[in-house]
């Protein structure tokens, strides 16, 4: 169960064409454990980055940290990561806008 | 009789403080050589009764430690260096200046320290990542010392302003030149200052996690490491990682504290 829902969020985050940007490098941002991490780096990553011939570069982080180092990024105009695997719910959309909006603004209700 | 009943609660408050930071320590330490079945349970014990290595083998021999490890002592050091040095001639120089003008430079380094560090970390992470400085020791460095710089400078100007000018005036009188009188007088003496300030600069730089969040991706630093386990790991990862943490803490002030000494400049000048 635990496998599976390993490879679904794999396939989430793997199968987004990033590899369409041109880069052969590829940053994905999610927060797992150790075991989950060792999934991925023996069974995960090689095969993609076979087929698709990009290299994968792996950060850890928690879902408030990485929305933290998300915002610090944006604003600086440097993004590093390209695929970020974490809760959609850190903070509220209007939170998410306010720290530099890198989501659509808040939709207002009548 | 009066007496020893204060000497008493001195004792006895004295020994409630050390239960109290002392007892968490032990806890740690305790998990971190335990075997599961002795702390997964719903009657703990207090000692320790089933001893294992397993948790420190199994940390000694990942991968996940020594970078870590290594990054987060190298950023330390430089961190105490870094603002040993910068510090060091600032607070001399500042020592030596009228009284009203030391206290508005002392209160100058400190309003940077005035605002909360959780207000400031983001625009200076942003600020950070423009230079490029993103998973980088010299980034880590330098916002740490953007912590560290204003307590250092305020501990040595105290250390610097406790060596009285005439010892120095009375080493030019012996033919010492400018130079020779700092770096034979004025550094030996300050010693205690300096090692202080250093030791908190270290600690600070280990210690310090916002910063090290903001501007680490690929490679953690210690606490970054710690809290991966705290958050992701067994009780007894967390554990291990979080003794570890404190042994160089240990190490550093026992190297360091041979040079805490008190009343080492009692008449060095006739009054």
């Amino acid at each position: 169960m635990r496998r599976g829902v390993i490879m679904l969020l794999a396939g989430v985050v793997l199968l987004a064409p990033v590899a369409a940007y041109g880069s052969t490098e590829m940053s994905v941002m999610m927060g797992l454990g150790e075991m989950e991490w060792r999934v991925m780096r023996e069974r995960v990553f090689p095969p993609f980055e076979q087929q698709y011939g990009v290299k994968i570069r792996a950060i850890q982080a928690e879902a408030p940290d990485a929305a933290k180092k998300l915002v610090a990024m944006h604003r600086a105009k440097r993004m590093e990561v390209d695929r970020h695997a974490g809760s959609p719910l850190v903070g509220s959309p209007r939170q998410r806008w306010r720290h530099g909006g890198f989501v659509s603004p808040p939709r207002r209700h009548p | 009789m009066k007496g020893t009943g204060r000497q008493l609660w001195w004792y006895g408050g004295g020994l409630l403080a050390m239960v109290f930071t002392l007892l968490p320590l032990y806890l740690m330490v305790k998990i971190s050589i335990s075997l599961p079945h002795e702390v997964l349970t719903p009657h703990p014990t207090f000692g320790i009764h089933a001893f294992t290595s397993a948790h420190w083998q199994a940390m000694l021999t990942s991968d996940s430690l020594w970078p870590p490890l290594g990054k987060s002592l190298a950023v330390a050091t430089w961190t105490m260096l870094g603002a040993i040095m910068l510090a060091a001639p600032a607070a001399y120089v500042a020592s030596r200046l009228s009284q009203p003008v030391r206290y508005a430079l002392l209160l100058g380094l400190f309003a940077g320290r005035m605002i909360p560090e959780v207000g400031i970390a983001l625009p200076v992470a942003v600020r950070f990542l423009q230079w490029g400085l993103l998973d980088t020791q010299l980034g880590l460095v330098l916002a740490h010392l953007t912590k560290t710089l204003p307590f250092v400078a305020w501990i040595l100007v105290g250390t610097f302003e406790t060596i009285p000018v005439a010892v120095e005036e009375a080493a030019e009188v012996d033919g010492c030149h400018r130079f020779g009188v700092l770096t034979r007088v004025v550094l030996p003496l300050a010693m205690p200052g300096i090692a202080v300030a250093g030791l908190f600069a270290w600690l600070e730089s280990w210690n310090e996690f916002t910063y090290a969040l903001y501007l680490s991706l690929t490679e953690n630093t210690l606490p970054l490491q710690t809290y991966y386990y705290v958050t992701r790991g067994t009780w007894f990862d967390s554990a291990t990682y979080a003794t570890l943490l404190t042994v160089p803490v240990i190490a550093l002030t026992a190297c360091l504290q041979r040079y805490l000494k008190a009343g080492y400049l009692a008449g060095a000048v006739k009054e």
